[in-house]
């Protein structure tokens, strides 16, 4: 049996960035698992491939605390599907994972380049 | 993690599989836009969303509760697994529900009977007051002090809070027009203030209520009787209730559980004990008044001080005790005032019943043990014939963690499927039991229902004992190397647990014959017992008392009453004789008190072989010849002794022996008490052959007879024995009318006849011989069912060398001996050390028995004889299984 909270992306990827690249794509409006994984992987001009299938069990582990919620509708080319949709609460989670990551950032790259200080 | 999510995570699967469908059809869509065959395109789908079936383990396993859901399946498995086997099942089940049942429902009995606390604040801070050493005056029963001196303690130690009195009685409690005979307790005024014992309704009694004699006719009812009798009528208070025909005010009813300090005979009704005199006949206010010294009929109960242990009380009390000895003219006497603790209050029964649920527990005790055994024997054969099965899971990459588990869940799912079931078998054993103890005789007070602390005790002796043999061959099994393990060929049995095994089905063999020995020893007591002679004539005869005081009767008219129940009973067609006597035979009251007789001194009685008390009955005339007591010498009593002056008895020849040696003891005198200057007032008429009166095990005590008529109304109670010519259940109803006849406000109790009391005074030994008999049973049961569960294994592991051996020529009867063999050697090696084991034993139920010795051959014989034969028989069965063994089907079969 796998282990819980498997690595969801291939590549090394920092615990919960995953969670905030969805969050992201739905902050533009509802989409369902293919057009979020698509949105992900053109989004990070191809840099971050996503193996499509690992965004399920983040998408239902995001639903499970409320970030998300999602409803059965068709798809641009008429086929049922599963949409998802950012939850007010889940707008705030977005805000809150998207500064904190930008402080890691402004961090690291102070340890990482020091001369270019801000 | 949502909980409901877990219950529902098998549509949430349904749901992801739809949704990665959703995703591939999309996929599928787009990449035959791009131009892709339909096949290459669903294809690439696939690639691009990588392994469909393991995402929807991820999310089920997000859903899961982890170590919840391996539990439930654990717990599924072992009910497949057991449901696979039913015969291991029933037999740990049955052996498990006869183990708990039996020790739930006796340690269930025996906790309220020894065990259990009063309900009152403190009890361990109670304890009794009791005389020991030389006694002087008269006493109604054990562990009693006079009034006089109760008061004096009451008022003057100091080592307790407080010092209550009481006394135990029937009463005839009357209410609108109907009359019953309760028992109920005189008690002393500060009675429920040094108990704690609040009032549920009204009041109890304060020291107000017991200052005056004869001021105070209040009555508190107990809780229960109030509820039983009264339909908990809150409206009762204030009403009036006639006891023994004088009417009671009811003030108050008694906190709800609290019934008296005497357990197994729950009282219904208390009044002041200054009331005494007004309830009770006069004879009796006379020798045991509110104050007279030295006439005993007080319990005494103190309440420690806190810091005041039970040995500075006794210290502390013998000087105010010396002073009242001495006050009351008896100088120096060598006795004490003892305590001892009396938290569980005053029970007849413990102190009737101890021994015997004693042996019972150790009985039972090695029942539950067999039990066990038996568990652990069935739980080391499963898991030896599992070996392969655990090698094979382990293969596929269980885990060794889930491996135990899964023996564990097992182990416990057994022994609570045999906690359920003992739990119905305690609660009807319970109910049996007590219907076999109450048999005819007053209600004991005691409740069926097992107690769940013992029940919850009992199932965790048997969960640990399942949990340890359950596991002990599954960390076995789990250090097994799997490629041999795997190989091997026969289900070969680890050589340790088959040596375990074989102990343990020894030791079954050892406890199981202890116990037919004992069930054997108690069963020939009991017969002793009820074939003993007890020097008279107990068929067709019908006993019943009838107690006139209850009703209020003074002296005369209780008198006439005696005398026209007995010539109304003489003149009924059928009836042969009829008698009475204040002491009934084979019952339990007694009047045993020691005696001064003319010409025999003091000294010489001191030297006496024998120093049991000299027991005293008053009886009509024709009561030797309605009972059938030889008279040896001299004369019964006649009319014309009912208008003399001069008192005449009869003795007993133990009497006679003691007190006169070789000389006749007609025209002998003496008088009651011990004390200096009695009078010898009372002449020997007639000497009788040696009866057993209350006891059918003890020799006859030395025995007087007074006549009835010359006690001059000191008789209130009375019981009529009537000898009948025909079935003397007959009788009954005609016996009943007469009575009817005679008076219509004279309850007459305890109509039986003297066989059926008979029964009744070997209650005790009838219970613990048909337990013993049911135990020594169900142990040799249990053992056979190790036996054949032992051999059954074995012959089924030897199947292809038993192939072999016959292939290569043995016939069927030496491999029946082959497995006889060793059946034999076990059931040997078990008796052999039972008998040694037996020899120690004996002496714990030594006093149980009668006429019987602890060694007795024959018993220990026929015990070992009855085992041996279930326990070949036992073996018999796989060992023709084993001669029964196709040789090419066996070894073709591997």
């Amino acid at each position: 049996m796998p282990k819980r909270n498997a690595a969801p992306l291939e590549g090394e990827m920092l615990q919960g960035t995953l969670d905030m690249l969805i969050l992201r794509t739905l902050a533009l409006g509802p989409a369902h698992g293919h057009t979020i994984a698509y949105a992900i992987e053109r989004g990070s001009k191809d840099v971050l491939e996503v193996e499509h299938g690992s965004l399920y069990p983040a998408l239902h582990r995001i639903e499970d605390r409320g970030w998300i919620a999602s409803f059965w509708g068709t798809s641009e080319n008429n086929r049922k599907a599963r949409y998802y949709r950012l939850t007010p609460s889940g707008r705030k989670q977005l805000a809150a994972q998207t500064s904190r990551w930008d402080e890691l950032v402004r961090a690291i790259n102070r340890v990482l380049r020091p001369a270019a200080t801000d | 993690m949502a909980w409901t999510r877990f219950f529902r995570r098998r549509r949430w699967d349904e749901e992801r599989s739809r949704e990665l469908e959703a995703y591939l059809q999309i996929e599928t869509d787009e990449n035959m836009a791009r131009g892709m065959a339909a096949e290459d395109a669903r294809h690439e789908a696939h690639k691009k969303l990588g392994n469909a079936t393991r995402i929807r383990e991820e999310i089920y396993g997000m859903n899961s509760l982890g170590l919840v859901e391996t539990i439930w399946r654990d717990l599924a498995y072992a009910v497949r697994q057991l449901r696979r086997s039913p015969g291991f099942t029933s037999a740990a089940v049955l052996s498990l529900a006869l183990g708990i049942g039996a020790n739930t429902a006796i340690f269930s009995l025996l906790d309220q009977v020894l065990l259990r606390p009063l309900p009152v604040r403190d009890p361990q801070q109670l304890v009794l007051l009791n005389w020991q050493g030389t006694f002087y005056g008269h006493s109604m029963g054990e562990d009693m002090l006079s009034y006089p001196l109760y008061r004096e303690i009451r008022d003057h130690n100091q080592a307790f809070g407080g010092v209550l009195g009481y006394h135990h009685l029937m009463f005839g409690v009357g209410y609108q027009g109907e009359m019953e005979r309760l028992p109920g307790e005189l008690v002393s005024g500060n009675y429920f203030d040094v108990l704690g014992v609040p009032a549920f309704l009204g009041r109890t009694f304060s020291v107000h209520d017991d200052r005056i004699p004869g001021g105070h006719p209040v009555a508190v009812l107990t809780y229960d009787f109030w509820v039983e009798r009264f339909h908990s009528d809150r409206g009762i208070l204030g009403r009036s209730i006639v006891v023994n025909g004088l009417p009671f005010t009811i003030v108050g009813v008694g906190a709800r559980g609290f019934s008296g300090m005497e357990v197994g005979g729950p009282v219904k009704i208390l009044v002041p004990m200054m009331m005494r005199n007004q309830v009770t006949a006069e004879s009796w206010t006379r020798m045991f008044g509110l104050d007279t010294p030295g006439g005993a009929w007080v319990r005494v109960l103190g309440r420690l001080k806190s810091g005041v242990t039970p040995m500075q009380a006794r210290a502390s009390l013998q000087p105010l005790f010396h002073s009242m000895l001495e006050r009351e003219g008896r100088g120096k006497v060598p006795a004490t005032l003892d305590v001892k603790p009396a938290a569980r209050g005053y029970s007849e029964a413990r102190e009737e019943y101890q021994t015997s649920l004693r042996v019972l527990m150790g009985m039972v005790g090695l029942v539950l043990l067999m039990a066990c055994a038996n568990v652990a024997n069935l739980l080391l054969a499963r898991a030896a014939g599992r070996r392969r099965e655990i090698a094979v899971r382990l293969a596929l990459g269980a885990s060794r963690a889930r491996i135990i588990r899964q023996a564990l869940v097992e182990s416990v799912l057994l022994a609570l499927m045999g906690g359920a079931a003992g739990l119905l078998g305690a609660m009807w054993m319970d109910q049996v039991l007590l219907d076999v103890l109450a048999a005819g005789a007053t209600p004991l007070g005691l409740q069926a229902t097992p107690d769940f602390r013992i029940l919850g005790f009992m199932l965790m002796v048997s969960t640990i004992a399942g949990v340890l043999f359950g596991l002990a061959p599954a960390l076995g099994t789990i250090r097994v190397d799997l490629v041999p393990a795997l190989k091997e060929r026969a289900r070969g049995i680890a050589g340790v647990g088959s040596r375990l095994r074989r102990g343990l089905v020894a030791a079954q063999v050892l406890v199981s014959t202890l116990l037919l020995i004992a069930a054997g020893l108690f069963v020939r007591s009991l017969f002793n017992l009820r074939t003993v002679d007890p020097g008279f004539r107990t068929q067709n005869m019908i006993e019943f008392s009838i107690d006139p005081s209850l009703s209020g009767y003074g002296p005369e008219r209780r008198q006439r009453v005696f005398q026209t129940v007995l010539e109304k009973l003489r003149s009924l067609p059928g009836v042969d004789s009829a008698g009475l006597g204040i002491a009934s035979v084979l019952g339990d009251s007694r009047w045993c008190d020691e005696v001064t007789v003319a010409g025999y001194g003091a000294q010489a009685q001191d030297k006496a072989q024998d120093n049991l008390t000299p027991c005293h009955n008053a009886a009509s005339p024709g009561y030797l010849a309605t009972l059938g007591i030889p008279l040896l010498a001299g004369r019964d009593f006649s009319a014309a002794d009912a208008a003399s002056k001069n008192k005449v008895a009869l003795v007993n020849e133990a009497f006679a022996r003691r007190y006169f040696g070789w000389r006749s003891p007609l025209g002998g005198r003496f008088g009651f008490g011990k004390d200096p200057g009695t009078k010898t007032f009372i002449e020997i008429v007639g000497v009788i052959k040696d009866a057993k009166y209350s006891s059918l095990r003890d020799a006859s005590p030395p025995q007087t007879i007074v006549d009835y008529e010359q006690m001059e109304g000191a008789i209130f109670e009375a019981t009529i024995y009537v000898r009948t010519r025909i079935d003397p259940r007959q009788m009954y109803a005609s016996i009943r009318r007469a009575m009817q006849e005679v008076d219509r406000g004279l309850p007459f109790y305890e109509l039986r006849t003297l066989d059926e009391q008979r029964d009744l005074l070997l209650t005790t030994e009838r219970v613990v011989a048909s337990l013993a008999a049911v135990f020594g049973i169900a142990a040799t049961v249990l053992a056979a069912v190790g036996l054949y569960g032992l051999m059954a294994f074995h012959v089924a592991q030897r199947t292809e060398e038993i192939g072999i051996r016959m292939a290569l020529g043995a016939r069927s009867i030496n491999v029946t001996w082959m497995v006889m063999r060793e059946v034999l050697t076990l059931v040997g090696v078990g008796a052999a050390i039972s008998l040694p084991v037996s020899f120690v034993m004996a002496g714990f139920v030594r006093s149980q028995l009668y006429e019987i010795r602890p060694n007795d051959p024959l018993t220990i014989g026929g015990a070992m004889l009855l085992l041996g034969l279930v326990a070949a028989l036992a073996g018999f069965i796989p060992a023709r299984r084993a001669a029964r063994v196709d040789p090419i089907r066996a070894l073709r079969c591997e």
